[in-house]
């Protein structure tokens, strides 16, 4: 890998090392993840790469993130590099992963217990992984949900939590501060902020915990929070489409995500002001400490569904 | 008269009265209600799509008219799904 100067990390499962052509994407990589620096990730860690391009002596420059062989565009501006060293971090702890059982979702320790928080994109995953890290609760990640299927426990992934433009305001009543200032922008122009998991400080992150909940969250037909439990079928399909690796399994994937399901508390919670949502949180799981809850009693044995929706398929 | 048969080569996982299915050839998952999960199973190649519905209506306790109706929508279902073929 030549004369590059490589800078070496372990981020949860991921050992990584990166070189930048640009030494300001180095600070801020450093700023976002410098209680993870390492001597030494190892010869097999996934390495990052950002290179400069010029196609022809009158071009722009055009930075390139490369990662173990892939490359990504990252535009003409250095502020555009970040969020594509980010996705590419991702991509390849997805890829490289696949022991594990790995789900879109944000996960946290509670009094040692581990919390795995699925949503969809723009739920607000990431608002609410920082309030209840603003109310004592430990870190896992607030991208992906990383679970050993062979002693399920949940396992960290501490990336630097991303916000949009929107949740901003909400960060900034924690007192938290983002980086940078004015945001990183995708290519979709939408600006980026991020949380130094530094700034949270070191006891907020965990160590690999067992996982003994999962939260579907979503918004709710009335204001929430509450709560409502699914079937065992209908849980696993809830979380068999999270599953950002489930290639990796194949039909595996399905029974390991049945056997998770039936390991866990397994509720799904509609979202409401985050005061009331993390007290409310708190004390379900306080409520359902160590024993999963049976599923929900099927009432209808015996009594009529309505033909739609009979079929779902993911 | 058209005696659907379920596919043979599917993953079955049987979870309170609902099915989850595996398509191992399309890489595809199905969750099937308990009311979806019975005619399912009720596609064995011998029965007509009467048959089923009638079975259904003994199974559910729901109308014959209701039942012959949600039997075919769902039917009409599972075959786009691939999930049974006409037999």
């Amino acid at each position: 890998m030549g004369d590059r100067q490589w800078h070496h990390y372990q981020i949860g499962v991921t050992r990584l090392r990166l070189a930048s052509v640009v030494e300001e994407i180095i600070t801020h990589f450093d700023y976002l993840y410098r209680q993870f620096r390492v001597t030494d990730s190892g010869p097999d860690a996934l390495w990052l790469e950002v290179a400069a391009l010029r196609p022809k002596p009158w071009s722009r420059t055009q930075y390139i993130v490369r990662s173990s062989g892939r490359e990504f565009f990252a535009g003409h501006e250095t502020g555009s590099i970040i969020p594509e060293l980010e996705f590419a971090l991702n991509q390849q702890t997805i890829l490289r992963n696949p022991q594990y059982l790995i789900y879109h979702s944000a996960a946290m320790e509670f009094e040692g217990q581990g919390v795995l928080l699925p949503a969809d994109s723009g739920t607000g995953k990431t608002t609410l992984t920082t309030y209840l890290l603003a109310r004592g609760w430990r870190y896992l990640s607030d991208e992906l949900g990383v679970v050993d299927p062979q002693t399920w426990m949940l396992h960290p992934y501490p990336k630097a939590p991303c916000i949009k433009a929107e949740g901003l305001a909400l960060i900034e009543q924690l007192g938290l501060t983002v980086y940078p200032h004015d945001g990183f922008r995708l290519r979709d122009k939408r600006q980026r902020f991020y949380i130094s998991p530094t700034q949270l400080g070191r006891q907020a992150i965990a160590p690999a915990v067992p996982l003994r909940h999962i939260i579907f969250l979503g918004r709710g037909q009335v204001p929430g929070p509450y709560v409502e439990q699914f079937s065992t079928a209908e849980s696993t399909m809830y979380l068999y489409r999270t599953s950002v690796n489930p290639m990796a399994h194949r039909e595996q994937g399905l029974a390991r995500a049945i056997d998770l399901v039936q390991h866990c508390n397994v509720w799904a919670m509609a979202l409401g002001d985050h005061a009331a949502t993390c007290p409310f949180l708190e004390a379900l799981l306080a409520e359902h400490d160590h024993h999963p809850v049976a599923p929900q009693a099927n009432p209808t044995i015996k009594v009529y569904q309505p033909a739609e929706p009979l079929c779902e398929t993911s | 008269m058209a005696k659907p048969q379920r596919l043979n080569h599917l993953v079955i996982h049987e979870l309170d009265q609902e099915l989850l299915l595996y398509d191992p050839n399309l890489d595809r998952s199905h969750r099937l209600n308990p009311s979806a999960s019975f005619i399912w199973q009720q596609c064995d190649g011998q029965h007509t799509v009467e048959q089923i519905a009638q079975l259904l209506t003994d199974h559910f306790e729901v109308e014959l008219a209701d039942a012959v109706k949600d039997t075919q929508s769902a039917l009409q279902r599972l075959r786009a799904e691939q999930l049974i073929t006409d037999g």
